[in-house]
C-alpha cells in the first residue's frame, strides 16, 4: 500500500504543456531514473525543426547524384530489381537535373534545390538511408514512430515527453500547414501521441488560417470569457476541496492554460511584425503561390522554435502533379521534371532561409533542422517520365544542432539503388537526433500494454560520425 | 508447483562443481538451493550479474560474488537475511534498490525461500566462477516462471466473517481494519444514482429517475434502480463499446485510402445484443474465437441470426497496408496485432511479445506465439453468411424438387422435340430466303433514311451557329456525323431510343486518336441525369490516350451534384460554385464548357453562364494541348484510370468544337436545341423519305411475323452457308461435340480439375454452393419468358437454386511458384482473386491479380502471379457481397460463377488454350443423326445422368432454338415455374458481416529472430505450453479447440481477466490495476482472494456478467462517499483499500453523448450502419457507440477526451487532463450549439433560480446549493448586462458554463 508513486501520479493527472519540464521528468522512471547516479547526456541542442517531404524526394536528382546513371539512361537495370509498388519499370534513367560540387565541403549536389545547396557547408548529408516498408502510409508511420501503423508515438511526441517545452503557452510539437498542404497519407495518426500522454499529441497550426489552431478562437471578448471562468471556478473549487482529488484541481489549473493559450497561439502566427528584409528572404510575397505558402511556415518555424517549442514539423504544399496530391506532394510517378521540379521551387528559398536565419541569430546551433521524405525513389523510370518508390537506399540531410556540418555520410551504389556504405535505418537516425536533444534513446522508454516502448523500437544506435 | 530437483541437471556448467561440494553440505541444503534458490537466480539475475555483465559491479553467478558484493556492499550477511542487500533489494525494502530491475516483485513464496536460504547460512556449492554467461534453458525458465500468481489455479478463499451482507464487501472491509483505516459514509442518493447510471450505461440520470430515487425511502430503492439499468438497452450499448476497445473495433481498415471493412457494424450490434441478453461469458467467448464453427449455434429468433456466427468480426479489425509490396511480411504484422489483441483481451497475456523470441518475463515461448499464429493464419478472412440456418434454407427442399420436376418435364418435351426436329427445320428452311432477304432490305433502307436525315439536318443547322468539328447524335451508334471520330461502346453501354444510356458502372464510349491537336476548344452535351445521388461521372472528355491528361465536363467530384470542369489531378479545375443541379429524372440538359485560347474557363448549363468561370491559379496549369494521334474523346467517363469516373445518365448529343464558342453562340446553340426535336419536322417534308419510312415499317411487321413462328430456332437460321446454321459442323465444334485439339500441353503441376477429389477441398462458403460436379446442372430463370437459358457443364457452379444465395469458394492453400495461373471459369458479375497470404483487399492489376468474370460459356481467365512468387495463397471466387473488398456494389440476385479447372505455368504461352471443354463426341453427319443424339441425350439430362458431350449438345441446342425453353409449352411447366419463381421470390438476401472463413488448417515454422526470411521447424497448433503442450487434433485451423482452452473451468486466466475488468469499470481501477496485463510487468492484485473469490463466483453462476455487476454494484464499496477520511488520507493514500470510491473523469462516449441527451436530440433508435463520426453538430443524434469509426477520421470531441485508438486492446483508458479538453469544451461549435439548444428546453416562465436548478439537476443530478446560487444570480447580472440585446444568449452562455464545471466532468 504505497503511496501514489510520482509515476503513478505523472499518469493519472498529467498537467499542461509545461507540468512535466526536464528536471522533473528526468527523475522519474519513464526515463531510467533507476540507473541512479547517472545523468543524462549532455545535451547540444534543444529543438527540432522537420521540414518532411511527403511522398518521397527522389535523392539520384538531389543529394546522391550518380553519373553512371546519364551513362546508362535507358539500359534495363544490372542488378535484380526488387519489387515496386507499381510493378511497371523501365529503364534507367539519369537525372536531368546538373550536378556540381557545392561550398568549401564541395559535396556533389544537383541543382534542383540551388538555394539549399548553397548552404552545403551547413548540410550534414546521409546519404545511406534505408526504410522498410515502400508504401506512403506506412512509410510515414514508420519514419515518425518507428513502426509502419498506427497507434505509436510520433517522434515529436516522443521528444516533448522526453524534454517537455521550454513554454507553457504554446503546445510542444507543432504541425504547420498553410495553402492546400494536407495531412500525410495514413491520417493524423502519424503526429499522435500513441499510449504517451494526451499532451504529446502534435497540434496541428495553419500558418495562413483565420484560425490557426482547433477551438483556439474564443467565442466571445475576453471579459465575457473572464466572467464565465470565475462562474466556473467559484463552483469547482467546493468541488475540488470537497473531493480532495489532484485530478480534478489539475483540471482546473488546466483551465488557466487554455485560457493563456487563447492569446499565445494568434499572436505568434502573427508575422505581420517581422521586417520586410527576413518576409523577403523567406519569399513570402513570392509570385510562386506554393513557396510563399511555404515560407510562412518556415517563417513561424523559426518564430516557434524561438519561444521554446520542442518540435516543429512542415507541411509541403501540393501542385496536384503526377499523383503527387496534398497528402503525398513529392510522389511523381510520372514527370518527375515537371514534378519535382515545382515542389523544389517551393521549398528551395523558404528553407535556405530558415537556415540562414536560424544561423544569424544564434538559433542554429541548439537547432536541429531536418529534411527527409519517407524514401527515396528507384534509378530507373516508371513509366518513361517517372520513378517509382525506393525504400532501400535514399538521401535526407540535418544542419545544425550539433552535426558535423559540410560533410557527407554513407553512400549507395553506384547506381543509387541500395545503400551499401554504411546503411543507416530510421531507429539509427533517431537515436542520433535523440542523443543530440541529450537523450539516450535506450532509455526513453514508456510502458504500455505490458512492454516498454520506444522510438527506436529495439534497434538502433547512434551514429558518432556525423556528430561535432 | 514447485520447481523439482531435476533441475539440478539441468544446469550443466556447475554440475562438477557441485557434486565436488556435495560432501560439505547437508543434503537438505543442497536440495534447497537447487530447487528454490539456484533456478530464480538463474532466471531472474544474471542477465546483468553474471560472467559477462556485472551491473553495480556484482555478480551473482558464484558464491563469492555474493559475499564480496558489489558498489553497495556485500550481497548477502549469511544467518541474517534483513541486513542483506540482495533481499532488501528484492522485496523492495531497500531505499534505492528494486530488483529485479524493472519488473515487479517477485512472489512472496521467493521471497521467503531466499530469506530462509540466507538465515540457513546461504549454502552454496558454486565455488568456481563460471568463465561464460550461462543462458538458461527455455524448459527451465518456463519451470520458474510457471509460479506466476495468475497461473495458478483459482483459488476457492474462505469468505471472511463480517456483518456485510455482501462476501465482496467481507473481502475489502478485513483490509480495511486491519489498515486501521475508517471507511467513508455512505454517499447521498444523487451522487449515488449519478454514478450508477453513468457506470451501468454511459448516460445522466433523468431528472425524473433521480426524484423516483430520491422519493423511494424503501430498503430495496437502490437494488430497484440497479435492477432498471441493468435491464434498460442502454446497458448493452455501453458495455459492448468497452469491449469495442478491446478489440481495437473499427469500420476501416485505416493506412491509405482507409479502405471499408465491409458490414463491421454487424460485429457491434452483436456486441449490443450480446451484452443486453447476458450472454454466458464462456459462449461469448467461444463465439470470439469459433463462433462460425459451433455445432449448435446461438440463434436470434426475432432477427433470424446465426448470432454465434457474428464473433469473429474482431479478427477482421487489423490496421492494413496499402498495397503492399510484400504480403508476407504484412500478414506477420496483421497475425501478430491478432494474437496480441486475443491474448490480452482473454487471457490478459502478452503473447505477442513472443513473435522474435521467447517472452523477457513471462511463462510464453516464441513456439507459443508460432503455435497461435497457425491457428489465426489457417482461417481465412472473409464475409460470413450470418442468417439463421432456417432462414438460410427457406424453401431449399422445394426448390430442388420442383427443380427436379422442371427437369423432368422439359425432358419430356425435349425428347419430343428433338423427333419433330428434322420436319421443323424443313419448315424453317422454306420460309427463310424470304426472311433474310426482308432483313437485308430493311438495313438497307435504314442506313438511306439515317444518312439522309443527318446531311438535312447539318445543312438547316448552318444558321444555327458554328458547326461543329465532330458531332455525336447516337441515332443507332457512335457515329461521328462530321468527322471520323466515331465512337465504340463499351462496358455496358447501349443506345436506347437515339440516346447513349450509360449505367454508372463500367460503361462508356471512346473514340479513336484524334486528327488535329485541340488546345482552345468547347465541348458541349445535351444530357439526362436519372439520379443525382451521383459522385465523379464524367459527361464528355478530351483526353491523351491513357488518361494522363485531361479535360472534362464532370458532375459532383468536388461538390455535391455541382458540375465542374475536371482535369488531371485536378490542375486545371477549380469550384464554380454554380448552384446545386435540379434536374428531374429523363429531363434533358444542355451543358457547355468553353477553354478560352488564354486559358480561362466558363461553363454553361441550359444556355446561362454557370458559376463563375476562372483562369486556372497554378501558371503550370494553363491550356494543355491535346496532341493529334495522341488524345481521344471519352463520353461516359471522367478519364481511363482513376475510380469513381462513370457517369450514370442519357447522352442525348455531343460536340466538340475546336475553337472557343462565345457565351452569345453557346446560348444560340442552346436554343436551336438538338437534332431530335427537329428531326420530325424536316423529314415530313421529304416525299422520299416518307416513303422510305413506310416500307420500313412494312418490313419490320413481315419480319415479326416470321419470327412468331419460328422462334428462336428460325431467328438463328440464316443459310446453311451461314455459320450460326444449327447443323453446321462449326457449329458442333464449337458447343463441343467434335473436340479441338488443345494448343499447347499444359505445362507445371498441380493442375486442379474440379472432377476429382480437389473439389472437396476447395472450401465453400454460404448458402449457394451445394458442391455438385457433374455436369447437366442448370439455373431457372426468375423472370421473363423462359424457364432456362444454359445447361451448365460439369463444374462448381454457384448459385444453382437462387441467385440471392451467398456463396464463397476458395482453393487450397498454395504457394504461387508460376508467373501464371489460368483458371476455368463462367459466370456473371463475379470476381476471381488471388488472395496472397491472407491479405483482403485486392485493389488488382499485376501486383494483386484478379479478374471480373462476365461470359455465360467457360472461359480460360489467366492471372499473372509472377509479382506473387514465394507468397502462399488460394484463389477465391466470390460475388460482391461475399468480397472483403467489392470492386462495386452488389446487385443482389443477379450474379453467380462456376469454375471447372486450374492449370499453373511458367510463360503465358505454356497455359491453356482452345475449346474449353474437351470431351469425345459421336460423328453427326445428317439432321437424323443429330435428332437421335439430341433425344438421348435429353433422356439422359432427364434423368440428371447426362454426360459432358450431352450437356453440351443440350446447350447448344438451347441456344440455338433447337429446344424449346419457354414457361408457356406446358401448362404444367408453366405451375411449376410459377411456384419456383413465387417462392424464390420469397427469400430474402443473406446478411453478411466480417469474419473467418474455416479452412485446412497448417502449422506455421517458427521465425528465427522473428525474421519469416529465416524459417525454423514448424510449431503444431496448439495452446500454451506452460499449461499444456499438446498438438490439437484437427484438421482445420485449431480455433475450436483454442475456445474450449480458453472457457474451460480450470483456465485460470479467463474468468480472473474478465471479473478484473467488470471491477475496473465499476470501481475505476481492477484489483490488478494493469488490466491486459496478468503476467510480470503486471500490477499483482491487491486482494488476490477477492479476486479467486468472484472468478469461483463468475463461474458459478453460469459465467453472467449482469450477475456479476449487480452484485459488486449493490456493495457497501461501490455505494460510499467519494471523500476520503482523515484515516484513508494519511494510511492509503492510493485509495488501494476501496474505504472511499474513486473519483473518476466521464470518457469521451459519456460526455458526447450526455450532451445530445440534455438537448434532447438523442435518439435511441439501434443497431444499423454508422453515423458519420465528423458530422455538423446537429446530424449527429445517435449515441456514441453509432458513430463510425474510420480510422483516419476519428471523432475529435471523443479522441480529445482520451477514446482509444483502433490499434490494439486497450482495457483501461487515459484520463488525461490537456489544454486541448479545456479549449474544446469552452471553443467547440459542438459544445457550443448543444449549450445553444439545451438553453432552449428550459421552461421560459420559470425564475432564474429555477432554471439555475433544471440546468444542475441535469448535469451533476443535484440542485444548486445557496452560495451557488449566489454565484449563479451573480453570472446571470453580468450575462443580462452583456446580452442585452440578445437575452437569448443568457441562457446559452450559462449552460455552457455549467458545461465546464469539473463536477460534471467527473463521477464522484
Amino acid at each position: 500500500m504505497h503511496p501514489l508513486t510520482r509515476r503513478e501520479l505523472l499518469r493519472r493527472c498529467s498537467l499542461g504543456f509545461g507540468g512535466i519540464a526536464l528536471s522533473s521528468l528526468l527523475s522519474t522512471p519513464a526515463f531510467g531514473a533507476e540507473t541512479s547516479g547517472k545523468r543524462p547526456l549532455k545535451a547540444k541542442a534543444k529543438n527540432v525543426i522537420f521540414c518532411y517531404m511527403s511522398g518521397g524526394v527522389s535523392h539520384v536528382d538531389s543529394f546522391d547524384p550518380k553519373a553512371a546513371l546519364a551513362k546508362l539512361n535507358g539500359k534495363p537495370m544490372p542488378v535484380p530489381v526488387q519489387r515496386t509498388v507499381f510493378n511497371n519499370n523501365g529503364g534507367i534513367m539519369g537525372s536531368p537535373w546538373e550536378v556540381k560540387r557545392y561550398g568549401q565541403s564541395g559535396i556533389e549536389m544537383t541543382n534542383l534545390f540551388p538555394q539549399i545547396a548553397n548552404c552545403a557547408d551547413d548540410l550534414t548529408v546521409i546519404r545511406s538511408m534505408t526504410s522498410k516498408v515502400s508504401e506512403h502510409a506506412q512509410g510515414n508511420y514508420f519514419f515518425h514512430t518507428g513502426f509502419p501503423f498506427m497507434g505509436h508515438p510520433s517522434a515529436g511526441a516522443w521528444m516533448n515527453y522526453g524534454l517537455g517545452t521550454e513554454n507553457q503557452n504554446l503546445p510542444g510539437f507543432v504541425v504547420l500547414q498553410s495553402g492546400n498542404a494536407g495531412i500525410p497519407h495514413g491520417g493524423v495518426g502519424v503526429f499522435n501521441n500513441g499510449y504517451l500522454p494526451g499532451q504529446h499529441q502534435a497540434s496541428i497550426i495553419k500558418a495562413d488560417g483565420a484560425l490557426p489552431l482547433a477551438n483556439i478562437q474564443p467565442g466571445e471578448a475576453d471579459a465575457a470569457q473572464r466572467r464565465r471562468l470565475g462562474f466556473i471556478n467559484e463552483v469547482d473549487k467546493a468541488f475540488a476541496e470537497a473531493s480532495r482529488e489532484p485530478q480534478v484541481e489539475a483540471a482546473i489549473r488546466n483551465y488557466e492554460t487554455a485560457y493563456r493559450m487563447q492569446a499565445a497561439v494568434p499572436e505568434i502566427c502573427d508575422l505581420s511584425g517581422e521586417s520586410e528584409a527576413t518576409k523577403a528572404m523567406y519569399g513570402i510575397d513570392s509570385p510562386d503561390k506554393l513557396t510563399a505558402g511555404y515560407a510562412r511556415q518556415a517563417l513561424l518555424a523559426r518564430r516557434l522554435v524561438e519561444k521554446g517549442v520542442r518540435f516543429v514539423e512542415l507541411s509541403c504544399l501540393s501542385g496536384n502533379l503526377g499523383g503527387g496530391n496534398a497528402a503525398n506532394p513529392w510522389d511523381h510517378h510520372g514527370d518527375i521534371v515537371k514534378g519535382h521540379g515545382m515542389m523544389a521551387h517551393q521549398v528551395d528559398q523558404p528553407i535556405a532561409a530558415l537556415l540562414k536565419d536560424l544561423k544569424q541569430r544564434g538559433l542554429l546551433d541548439s537547432t536541429i533542422v531536418i529534411f527527409s521524405g519517407e524514401f527515396g525513389r528507384t534509378p530507373f523510370s516508371q513509366g518513361g517520365s517517372g520513378r517509382d518508390h525506393n525504400p532501400y537506399g535514399f538521401s535526407l540531410w540535418v544542419a545544425g544542432g550539433g552535426f558535423k556540418p559540410g560533410t557527407v555520410f554513407g553512400a549507395t551504389d553506384e547506381l543509387g539503388y541500395y545503400a551499401v556504405d554504411k546503411p543507416l535505418t530510421v531507429y539509427d537516425f533517431w537515436a542520433t537526433i535523440l542523443n543530440q536533444l541529450g537523450i539516450d534513446h535506450e532509455k526513453l522508454t514508456y510502458r504500455f500494454g505490458g512492454r516498454d516502448f520506444r522510438l527506436t523500437d529495439v534497434h538502433g544506435s547512434v551514429v558518432k560520425d556525423i556528430i561535432a | 508447483m514447485a520447481p523439482s530437483f531435476r533441475i539440478l541437471a539441468l544446469f550443466g556448467l556447475s554440475l562438477t562443481a557441485a557434486s565436488a561440494l556435495a560432501a560439505d553440505l547437508k543434503t537438505a541444503d543442497l536440495e534447497f538451493f537447487e530447487s528454490k534458490i539456484r533456478p530464480v537466480l538463474v532466471a531472474e539475475c544474471y542477465e546483468c550479474h553474471d560472467a559477462k555483465k556485472q551491473k553495480g559491479d556484482l555478480r551473482l553467478d558464484y558464491r563469492d560474488g555474493l559475499l564480496k558484493g558489489g558498489e553497495e556492499g556485500a550481497a548477502i550477511i549469511p544467518g541474517d537475511a534483513k541486513k542483506s542487500i540482495l533481499l532488501q533489494s528484492m522485496d523492495h525494502s531497500h531505499e534505492t534498490l528494486q530488483m529485479p530491475k524493472k519488473r515487479t516483485k517477485l512472489d512472496a513464496q521467493i521471497l521467503a525461500d531466499f530469506a530462509e536460504w540466507i538465515n540457513r547460512g546461504a549454502p552454496d556449492p558454486r565455488t568456481k566462477a563460471p568463465e561464460d554467461s550461462i543462458t538458461p534453458a527455455w524448459s527451465d525458465l518456463l519451470q520458474v516462471r510457471r509460479n506466476w500468481w495468475s497461473f495458478q489455479p483459482v483459488a476457492s478463499p474462505p469468505v471472511p466473517a463480517g456483518k456485510s451482507i455482501s462476501a465482496i464487501d467481507r473481502f475489502l472491509d478485513v483490509k480495511i481494519a486491519a489498515a486501521g483505516v475508517t471507511p467513508s459514509a455512505p454517499a447521498d442518493k444523487a451522487t449515488l444514482i449519478r454514478r450508477a447510471t453513468y457506470v451501468l450505461t454511459g448516460l445522466p440520470p433523468s431528472p425524473s429517475e433521480i426524484a423516483a430515487f430520491e422519493a423511494d425511502t424503501s430498503a430495496a430503492a437502490f437494488t430497484k434502480v440497479v435492477d432498471r439499468l441493468l435491464a434498460s438497452p442502454r446497458y448493452g450499448e455501453h458495455f459492448a463499446r468497452h469491449w469495442m476497445d478491446l478489440v481495437r473495433y473499427a469500420d476501416t481498415h485505416g493506412s491509405e485510402g482507409d479502405p471499408a471493412i465491409p458490414q463491421a457494424w454487424r460485429y457491434r450490434d452483436y456486441l449490443i445484443r450480446a451484452f443486453n441478453t447476458d450472454v454466458p461469458y464462456d459462449q461469448f467467448v467461444r463465439e470470439q474465437l469459433a463462433g462460425d464453427l459451433l455445432k449448435s449455434p446461438r440463434i436470434n429468433a426475432a432477427d433470424k441470426l446465426n448470432e454465434s456466427a457474428l464473433g469473429t468480426g474482431h479478427f477482421r479489425m487489423v490496421e492494413h497496408g496499402y498495397q503492399p509490396v510484400d504480403t508476407i511480411d504484412e500478414q506477420v504484422r496483421n497475425v501478430d496485432n491478432q494474437i496480441d489483441v486475443v491474448s490480452k483481451t482473454f487471457l490478459g497475456l502478452t503473447v505477442s511479445c513472443a513473435r522474435c523470441h521467447d517472452h523477457k518475463f513471462d511463462a510464453i515461448s516464441q513456439a507459443d506465439f508460432t503455435a497461435f499464429y497457425g491457428i489465426f493464419a489457417s482461417a481465412r478472412p472473409g464475409q460470413v453468411t450470418v442468417d439463421s440456418p432456417a432462414l438460410l434454407d427457406q424453401h431449399r427442399n422445394r426448390l430442388s424438387e420442383l427443380k427436379q420436376a422442371i427437369r423432368s418435364e422439359l425432358s419430356a418435351q425435349w425428347i419430343q422435340q428433338a423427333k419433330d426436329l428434322p420436319a421443323a427445320l424443313e419448315r424453317i428452311r422454306a420460309s427463310s430466303q424470304e426472311r433474310v432477304r426482308l432483313e437485308d432490305q430493311l438495313a438497307q433502307i435504314e442506313k438511306e433514311l439515317s444518312a439522309d436525315d443527318f446531311r438535312r439536318r447539318l445543312k438547316a443547322d448552318q444558321s444555327a451557329g458554328p458547326a461543329p468539328s465532330h458531332w455525336w447524335t447516337f441515332e443507332q451508334d457512335g457515329r461521328d456525323l462530321v468527322g471520323k471520330l466515331d465512337a465504340k461502346l463499351n462496358g455496358g453501354a447501349v443506345i436506347k431510343n437515339g440516346r447513349l444510356v450509360l449505367d454508372g458502372q463500367d460503361s462508356f464510349a471512346q473514340t479513336g486518336p484524334t486528327s488535329a491537336t485541340l488546345t482552345a476548344k468547347t465541348l458541349e452535351a445535351w444530357v439526362a441525369l436519372p439520379t443525382l445521388d451521383q459522385r465523379g461521372g464524367g459527361v464528355i472528355t478530351v483526353e491523351s490516350i491513357g488518361g494522363g491528361n485531361f479535360d472534362s465536363l464532370v458532375f459532383a467530384e468536388k461538390q455535391k451534384a455541382k458540375w465542374m470542369a475536371g482535369s488531371n489531378n485536378g490542375v486545371r479545375t477549380q469550384n464554380v460554385d454554380g448552384p446545386a443541379e435540379t434536374t428531374k429524372p429523363g429531363e434533358l440538359i444542355h451543358l457547355a464548357i468553353v477553354y478560352q485560347p488564354d486559358g480561362r474557363i466558363a461553363l454553361f448549363r441550359n444556355g446561362q453562364p454557370y458559376g463563375t468561370g476562372y483562369a486556372p491559379a497554378n501558371e503550370k496549369a494553363a491550356l494543355h494541348a491535346f496532341a493529334q494521334d495522341k488524345s481521344r474523346l471519352l463520353f461516359g467517363r471522367r478519364h481511363t484510370g482513376g475510380g469513381n469516373s462513370f457517369l450514370r445518365g442519357e447522352l442525348e448529343e455531343a460536340r466538340l468544337y475546336g475553337f472557343a464558342l462565345t457565351a452569345a453562340q453557346v446560348a444560340d446553340s442552346f436554343r436551336a436545341g438538338t437534332l431530335r426535336g427537329e428531326l420530325t419536322p424536316i423529314a415530313t417534308k421529304s416525299e422520299k423519305l416518307d416513303d422510305l419510312r413506310a416500307q420500313a415499317a412494312e418490313l419490320r411487321t413481315k419480319i415479326a411475323a416470321f419470327n412468331a413462328t419460328d422462334g428462336k430456332l428460325g431467328e438463328s437460321f440464316k443459310s446453311e452457308q451461314d455459320p450460326t446454321y444449327p447443323l453446321h459442323a462449326s457449329t458442333f465444334l464449337r458447343v463441343g461435340l467434335k473436340p479441338k485439339e488443345a494448343k499447347a500441353p499444359r505445362s507445371e503441376k498441380p493442375d486442379w480439375t474440379l472432377n476429382d477429389g480437389t473439389s472437396s477441398a476447395w472450401r465453400r462458403h454460404g448458402n449457394g454452393l451445394d458442391g455438385r460436379f457433374a455436369p447437366g446442372d442448370f439455373r431457372v430463370e426468375t423472370s421473363g419468358p423462359d424457364v432456362l437459358k444454359h445447361i451448365l457443364p460439369s463444374g462448381l457452379h454457384s448459385h444453382t437454386l437462387s441467385s440471392k444465395h451467398s456463396a464463397v469458394l476458395t482453393s487450397p492453400r498454395f504457394k504461387v511458384s508460376t508467373d501464371f495461373i489460368s483458371v476455368q471459369v463462367m459466370g456473371k458479375g463475379a470476381t476471381l482473386r488471388l488472395i496472397p497470404d491472407n491479405y483482403p483487399i485486392s485493389p488488382g492489376g499485376s501486383r494483386f491479380p484478379k479478374a471480373a468474370i462476365d461470359t455465360d460459356k467457360p472461359v480460360w481467365i489467366t492471372l499473372d502471379t509472377a509479382y506473387r512468387q514465394g507468397s502462399y495463397a488460394y484463389l477465391e471466387l466470390t460475388l460482391p457481397d461475399d468480397s472483403t473488398n467489392p470492386d462495386k456494389k452488389a446487385e443482389p440476385g443477379l450474379g453467380w460463377y462456376g469454375v471447372r479447372q486450374v492449370v499453373f505455368h511458367a510463360t503465358r504461352e505454356a497455359g491453356p488454350s482452345g475449346e474449353a471443354i474437351v470431351v469425345q463426341a459421336p460423328q453427326l453427319a445428317t439432321v437424323a443423326d443429330v435428332s437421335v443424339t439430341l433425344s438421348e441425350a435429353a433422356t439422359a439430362w432427364g434423368r440428371d445422368q447426362a454426360t459432358e458431350a450431352q450437356a453440351g449438345l443440350l446447350d447448344a441446342a438451347v441456344r440455338h432454338g433447337m429446344l424449346e425453353t419457354s414457361t408457356a409449352s406446358s401448362k404444367r411447366l408453366n405451375a411449376l415455374t410459377d411456384e419456383y419463381r413465387k417462392l424464390e421470390a420469397e427469400l430474402s438476401i443473406p446478411r453478411r458481416a466480417p469474419g473467418f472463413l474455416e479452412a485446412q488448417g497448417f502449422d506455421m515454422p517458427l521465425f528465427v529472430r522473428g525474421e519469416y526470411k529465416n524459417p525454423a521447424a514448424a510449431v503444431p497448433r496448439r495452446y500454451l505450453e506452460v499449461f499444456d503442450t499438446k498438438a490439437f487434433v484437427t484438421t482445420g485451423s485449431g480455433r475450436l479447440e483454442l475456445a474450449d482452452k480458453l472457457t474451460s473451468p480450470d483456465n485460470p486466466l479467463t474468468a480472473r481477466v474478465m471479473t478484473n475488468r467488470l471491477w475496473h469499470h465499476v470501481f475505476g481501477r481492477g484489483l490488478v490495476g494493469t488490466v491486459d496485463n496478468f503476467g510480470r510487468l503486471g500490477d499483482h492484485p491487491t486482494h488476490p482472494e477477492l479476486l479467486d473469490h468472484l472468478a469461483q463466483s463468475f463461474i458459478a453462476q453460469k459465467w453472467s456478467v449482469k450477475t456479476i455487476l449487480r452484485e459488486l454494484v449493490l456493495t457497501e464499496a461501490f455505494q460510499r462517499s467519494s471523500t476520503p477520511t482523515a484515516s484513508a488520507q494519511a494510511k492509503d493514500a492510493n485509495n488501494n483499500l476501496l474505504s472511499h470510491v474513486r473519483i473518476r473523469r466521464l470518457e469521451g462516449e459519456a460526455l458526447r453523448d450526455s450532451l445530445i441527451t440534455f438537448t434532447g436530440t438523442r435518439e435511441d433508435r439501434m443497431y444499423g450502419p454508422g453515423d458519420n463520426a465528423v458530422a455538423a453538430p446537429r446530424e449527429q443524434v445517435r449515441r456514441s457507440v453509432y458513430l463510425t469509426i474510420r480510422r483516419n477520421s476519428l471523432n475529435p470531441l471523443i479522441t480529445t477526451f482520451d477514446g482509444p485508438k483502433p490499434f490494439t486492446t486497450v482495457g483501461r483508458r487515459d484520463a488525461t487532463n490537456v489544454p486541448a479538453q479545456s479549449l474544446t469544451l469552452l471553443n467547440s461549435l459542438f459544445v457550443i450549439d448543444a449549450a445553444k439548444q439545451w438553453a432552449t428546453t428550459l421552461d421560459r416562465n420559470q425564475p432564474d433560480a429555477a432554471k439555475v436548478d433544471t440546468l444542475f439537476v441535469q448535469a451533476l443530478a443535484r440542485k444548486a446549493s445557496p452560495t451557488e446560487q449566489v454565484a449563479a444570480a451573480r453570472y446571470l447580472a453580468d450575462l443580462k448586462v452583456a446580452h442585452a440585446d440578445k437575452p437569448v444568449m443568457v441562457w446559452q452562455d450559462f449552460a455552457q458554463s455549467v458545461l465546464n464545471l469539473k463536477e460534471f466532468l467527473y463521477l464522484k
